[in-house]
């Protein structure tokens, strides 16, 4: 495998939208336009590294008050609860909801952690150097940790369709608390963090 | 062709494949394209079934829950609007954005763009719309709101008496016929379609050929 050549060392670029390969002028300063499809071509996403840092740091900031602060107020015959996503999920496993625990531990949990930490690790190890193998395995985590992303939403949908169908006056209500709308921004700032990290950069750094 | 990988940037040639074949990057191993089968006719004649579905979907109801007779229902707009009213402004708008506006814009411009290339014409911001549904993608989360209901169907149902909408089933056909749309969608083979119809517009092509 000591064929391969990088795009980047022939001065080449692809188009991250329509996938046309692109000579890059000379000044690197210069926005390329690309020819087939009229979006910006980047040889590497620029500040990839510095704008994923921050959206991870904001992440793991919002993901405190996310956890700590209920999610949902729930009214029952007067008798008035509120949840975070771990005392919700606890509440699942006492009423034997293993599966309804398994989606929500999973989706609100497993998700949003695996994300946060393995965007954390590949930001740590980029700068290594690594043998193709290793830098292989990183690639498909990141292809992983891209695609798994969406599905942390489940909560957010969930308090919203509760919100709307559980509103029976006297009888029982459902409110959505503030601890949804930060785990909304977790959501949607795990996911901008993804989409900024370019893993071509995980091969910049390879060992022959 | 000369393709870069986009996710190990490995400038690799890469043959034009026969029908229902894929490419492989030799860097990493990510798909490169994949040349779908039944042409441009089987996704348009798809995605023409999931804009009924989808148009369904926010017509009916998707779960309309009772207790003790009183009765109330949501659909996709109202799941939104729910949150929206709650002081939760940002969080509705997300949730209408995740779970309705992008999914239908995707699905309009999705159509829109394989009816300009199946008439070779190039209709008025065709580029714009294929370049568009590039960056759209990973917000359309329709297939998670279903999970979402199911889920909370199955919370609700102890307390009160859950009643499964037709909404509901449409949102799910449209869901599955998505799937099926998007498998035999390859966008770098809609780019490739959309440049031969730059080169030859509709008329031209006999000429061009003739020469
Ligand atoms: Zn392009
Ligand atoms: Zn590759």
């Amino acid at each position: 495998m000591t064929d391969l050549l990088r795009a980047k060392s022939l001065g080449l670029a692809s188009c991250g939208v329509c996938r046309q390969v692109v000579r890059l002028s000379l000044p690197s300063t210069v926005q390329l336009e690309c020819p087939r499809c009229g979006g910006r071509v980047h040889s590497r996403l620029s500040h990839s590294l510095a704008r994923t840092w921050a959206l991870l740091i904001a992440s793991m900031v919002l993901y405190v008050p996310a956890n700590v602060y209920p999610v949902m107020k729930n009214t029952y015959l007067g008798a008035e609860s509120s949840n975070t996503i771990l005392s919700g999920v606890v509440l699942f496993l006492k009423e034997g909801d293993w599966l309804l625990a398994f989606v929500i531990f999973t989706a609100s949990i497993v998700v949003p952690l695996l994300k946060m930490c393995s965007l954390l690790y590949l930001l740590i190890n980029v700068h290594k150097p690594s043998v193709a193998r290793r830098a292989r395995q990183q690639t498909a985590l990141y292809r992983v940790t891209e695609l798994v992303g969406r599905w942390s939403m489940v909560d957010v949908f969930v308090i919203g369709i509760l919100t709307a169908l559980v509103q029976m006056g006297a009888i029982s209500t459902v409110e959505p608390g503030i601890g949804a709308m930060a785990f909304g921004a977790v959501v949607v700032l795990t996911m901008l963090a993804a989409i900024s990290f370019d893993p071509r950069l995980i091969w910049d750094q390879e060992k022959q | 062709m000369l393709m870069a990988c986009r996710e190990c940037d490995v400038l690799q040639r890469v043959p034009w494949v026969p029908v229902g074949k894929k490419v492989r990057c030799r860097g990493c191993g990510a798909t490169l394209y994949h040349h779908p089968r039944g042409g441009l006719d089987r996704p348009i004649a798809l995605l023409f079934g999931a804009l009924v579905l989808y148009v369904l979907a926010n017509i009916f109801p998707l779960v309309t829950l009772d207790i003790g007779g009183a009765t109330r229902e949501t659909s996709l707009v109202g799941t939104a609007w729910a949150l929206y009213n709650h002081d939760m402004k940002l969080l509705g708008m997300l949730v209408f954005l995740t779970s309705l506006a992008v999914p239908g814009a995707i699905l309009f411009s999705t159509l829109y763009v394989l009816a300009g290339l199946r008439l070779q014409r190039s209709l008025p911001g065709l580029r714009q719309m294929l370049a568009l549904l590039s960056h759209i993608h990973p917000w359309e989360m329709a297939d998670v709101f279903v999970i979402s209901i199911l889920v909370a169907l199955v919370k609700m149902s102890g307390m009160a008496e859950v009643i499964v909408g037709a909404g509901l089933y449409a949102l799910i056909g449209y869901i599955l016929l998505g799937i099926a749309a998007s498998a035999s969608i390859d966008v770098f083979v809609l780019w490739r379609r959309m440049e031969r119809i730059d080169r030859f517009p509709r008329g031209q092509l006999s000429l061009e050929a003739g020469r």
